[in-house]
Formats: C-alpha cells, structure tokens, sequence
C-alpha cells in the first residue's frame, strides 16, 4: 500500500504587511488671545491661562513617537499694515497628555518638542506669549497665524 | 498507479518598506486688539491777569482762568495722570514770581465746577481715574494756583509750563 503523499500544492503570495500607515490627527482647537491691549503696556498670556491660552489637539496610536514644531509669528498685523510684536519664552509651550491645564509639562516653542503618545491616544498643545505694543501703536484688531507641524518620527 | 502530484510551492515574500513620515500641520490665531493711544490737550492756559507787586493772587480750578487739559481714549479705561510743577514763573531781566498751592478738578465733559477736587502734585502720580463711557467724551482736568510777588520785580508778562502726562493702567 502505497503511501499517498498528498501534499497540497501551495503557492501564493505571502507578503509581510508593510508597517502601517501612521494615522495623526492635528486640529487647533483654540487661538491665543491676548484680549484688549494698551498702548505701551506689555500683555502676557500664560500657556495655562484657561481661556486665552492657545490650543491645539493631537490624536494617534498608543505609542507613536512625535514631533511638534511650532512656526511662531515674529508679530501680529494691524490695521494699515501695523505690526504688534510678538514674543515667546522658553516655557510658553505646554504638552499635556490629559485635558487637565494645570498638568502641563513645559517646553520651549521655539525648538521641536518630542514625545511618544501615551495610551490614551490623545495630546494636547498649549501656547502662552507675550505681545509688546509701543506707547504709538496704533488701534485696532490685530492677528497672526500660529501654524503647529507634527510628524511621526518613529513608532 | 500512484500519481504524484507535482509539489509546487511558489513563495514570494515581499519586504515590506519602510515606515512612512507622515506630518500634520494645525493652526491657530494670536489675536489682540489695541486700544487708540489717549489724546492729551493743552486746552487752556492758566492766567492769573495782573498782579500787583507784593501780593499774592490765587485761581482756584474752579475759576474761569484756570488751565484746562483735555483727555480722549478709549472708553471706560482706566489711567494715571501726573504733572510736572513750575515752581515760578519767569518774567523780564531774570526776575520770577513763586507758584504754589496747587489745585484741581477733573470730570468726564465736565465744566468746571461740576467735577472732583483732587491736588496736582509734581511729579508721581497725581490722579487714577476712568475715562468716559462714551466713544467721543471729553474728560477735562483743570488746575488753579497761587502766584505770589515778593515785591520789588520787574514788572512785565511771567511765564510757566504746566505738563500734564496720561498712561493707560490696563486695570
């Protein structure tokens, strides 16, 4: 009796699944508001002022590594072209893996900040900043955007 | 008769690449909006009129002749007003009349009489105090002195300056 050997003929395609694709989620969800401002009198906002901080909210999976840049404006722009200078110190920056202000950890604005996102999939940014209009500054609304970059740097 | 099926086995393993950058960009606005810098007039000198040698003559700032200054800014703010003080008037051939006892009034479009009494001092801050309501109002601050004549100058016109310095307070 012979053995049958029955070997199934196999074939196909066995392709190792590419690394996924990282998904990220970036929105801003408030602007930097430095309310009304007088003429010669400096206006600071603190990154945990909690309501004229700005803020931004990150999203991606657990364990992500990310890196955010922040393009500050040098000013803000007024009414006929007027500029209201803007600065931001080494602690404007604030990242927060939970939604509670005040458990901000600081960071500088003006340099990447790197992190890896925590379990529960969401980040949030804060922005402080100091605006500084001279004694003839002239009236008006004035605005600049604060653009954030995030990008995966490893995961 | 035992057929063997061919064994075929066909593998083809892909490498998968490499992980893929990716980057989000968001963005926010920094907003501010700056209130119009505060107009300060001098409106109306001081003018204590003839004096006669010897004496002393005072305007109170409730008195026609007293000096009035003139505020416009933004409404409702809040500021400090200082001044600095002649401590004389100069007149003809180096001879100076002693200034003093200074007083004041100040009021949203008030006249004068109609506002509240306050003392200018020289230098520091004399005032805090909050401009109108009202986009247009007129906050007047009048001040009144005493000019005394030791007696003996040369007579002649005697002059002096009053300034008179508004910083909003952002309070």
């Amino acid at each position: 009796m012979r053995l049958l050997c029955s070997i199934l003929c196999c074939s196909g395609l066995l392709m190792a699944r590419p690394l996924a694709a990282q998904s990220i989620q970036a929105v801003g969800e408030r602007d930097l508001r430095f309310g009304t401002v007088f003429p010669g009198l400096p206006e600071q906002v603190l990154r945990t002022d909690a309501t004229r901080a700005g803020r931004y909210r990150i999203r991606a999976r657990a364990g992500t590594g990310l890196s955010v840049r922040l393009v500050l404006p040098a000013a803000m722009v007024g009414p006929g072209g007027a500029t209201l200078p803007l600065t931001f110190a080494a602690d404007d920056g604030g990242y927060t893996p939970l939604f509670f202000l005040n458990f901000q950890i600081p960071f500088d604005p003006n340099a990447p900040y790197n992190f890896s996102m925590p379990f529960l999939g969401t980040v949030r940014i804060y922005l402080g900043g100091t605006a500084t209009p001279s004694f003839a500054q002239p009236g008006g609304t004035y605005s600049a955007a604060v653009v954030m970059i995030v990008a995966v740097v490893s995961n | 008769m035992t057929k063997r099926t061919p064994l075929g086995l066909a593998l083809v393993l892909s490498l998968g690449t490499a992980a893929t950058l990716q980057a989000q960009t968001a963005s926010i606005n920094a907003t501010a909006r700056v209130l119009s810098p505060a107009v300060v007039s001098g409106v109306e000198d001081l003018r204590f009129g003839d004096v006669i040698d010897g004496t002393q003559k005072t305007i109170p700032a409730t008195n026609s002749n007293s000096g009035r200054f003139t505020i416009q800014g933004a409404t409702n703010a809040n500021v400090d007003i200082s001044f600095t003080l002649p401590a004389t008037l100069a007149g003809p051939g180096g001879s100076t009349l002693a200034v003093d006892n200074w007083t004041g009034e100040h009021g949203n479009n008030a006249a004068r009489g109609a506002g509240a009494a306050f003392t200018p001092l020289n230098g520091g801050t004399s005032l805090n105090t909050d401009l109108g309501a009202t986009s247009g109002d007129v906050y007047n601050v009048y001040v009144g002195a005493r000019v005394t004549s030791a007696g003996g100058e040369n007579p002649g016109a005697y002059t002096g300056q009053i300034d008179m310095t508004v910083s909003y307070t952002g309070n």
